[in-house]
């Protein structure tokens, strides 16, 4: 396979692709500082190994592929600084959702409860601002809530190298994702569901 | 009487028992999921699912709630469209309406690997 004519090499690496890493690293570390960080260690890393780099991929996805492996290593320094595996003073799920009174017909509240998300939500998912949301919504989430989600559902990491690299055990990760979900579900309900726009 | 109770269940649960007024099976089915766990305690089973195969005793434990419970109907399908939702993002670093390097950072980024490169 020949390597594409723009691949022009180091120097031109933070012109053609800084900003996508940047954003990449930015939507999952959600800390500019971080994701500066990550980029540098992934440009650094890439002019080391560049003689290794056969052109089998274009630059980019060959650098992202480096920049994923820094930010799971960022996740896995940030595990080390605050336990993790503890779910003290994490907040719990978003639970007054849900009815107090035991009553198994009415345990979601019919004001705060799933919000029917229209006929064909998917199309949604196509609207640049819809996924803008979503990133605000994420950003907003507690730091361990955070990282569990992105390995899982951007980074689309297993359970089993999750666990590794926050150092928690699979029942406090299923925690975690759950409340996770729970609270961006409900994040982008109110954000966009219940807004007109 | 049983016309009555069932339409005040079609009522207070959605369109399930409207839609399947099989009289005394609905009946049954209801008593069951009475005995089962709340929305509480089958929203994060639902979330589990999507991570590892649920034990046969929870599987029907969901399945039974979600006959009867249109609120977690809509939660799952919301959850499984949130995964659909984050991997659209995921993608979406070509996106030029996001957040850009600053020039100062573009500037620190060149320098850092000039030093490296001689």
């Amino acid at each position: 396979m020949t390597v594409p004519s723009q691949e022009r090499g180091p120097e031109t690496w933070v012109d053609l692709h800084g900003d996508y890493l940047f954003r990449y690293a930015l939507l999952r570390l959600r800390d500019e500082a971080a994701a500066e960080e990550v980029v540098q260690e992934t440009l650094l890393a890439g002019l080391q190994s560049y003689a290794r780099f056969g052109g089998q991929s274009s630059e980019r996805t060959w650098l992202v592929s480096i920049l994923k492996h820094k930010i799971t290593d960022h996740f896995r320094r940030r595990s080390k600084l605050a336990v993790f595996d503890s779910l003290d003073g994490l907040p719990s799920e978003p639970d007054d959702v849900f009815m107090h009174d035991g009553d198994w017909i009415d345990h979601f509240d019919a004001q705060r409860g799933p919000l029917d998300w229209g006929d064909n939500p998917a199309l949604t998912l196509e609207q640049t601002e819809f996924r803008q949301a979503l990133a605000r919504c994420l950003s907003s989430l507690p730091e361990r809530m955070a990282a569990a989600f992105t390995l899982r559902e951007l980074e689309e990491l297993s359970s089993e190298e999750i666990c590794k690299v926050l150092q928690v055990s699979p029942t406090n990760l299923w925690v975690l994702l759950h409340r996770a979900r729970a609270q961006l579900r409900l994040c982008i309900e109110t954000r966009w569901f219940r807004q007109p726009h | 009487m049983e016309m009555k109770l069932l339409t005040w269940l079609a009522e207070k649960t959605g369109a399930w028992v409207a839609q399947n007024p099989q009289g005394w099976k609905a009946a049954l089915v209801f008593a069951l999921a009475r005995k089962l766990p709340h929305c509480k305690q089958v929203a994060p089973l639902m979330s589990q699912a999507m991570e590892r195969p649920l034990s046969w005793r929870q599987w029907v434990q969901v399945k039974l709630h979600l006959v009867v419970c249109l609120m977690c109907v809509r939660y799952q399908k919301q959850l499984w469209l949130l995964r659909e939702a984050a991997l659209k993002i995921a993608t979406s670093s070509e996106d030029a309406s996001l957040p850009r390097l600053s020039p100062e950072a573009r500037e620190r980024l060149k320098r850092a690997l000039d030093a490296q490169e001689h």
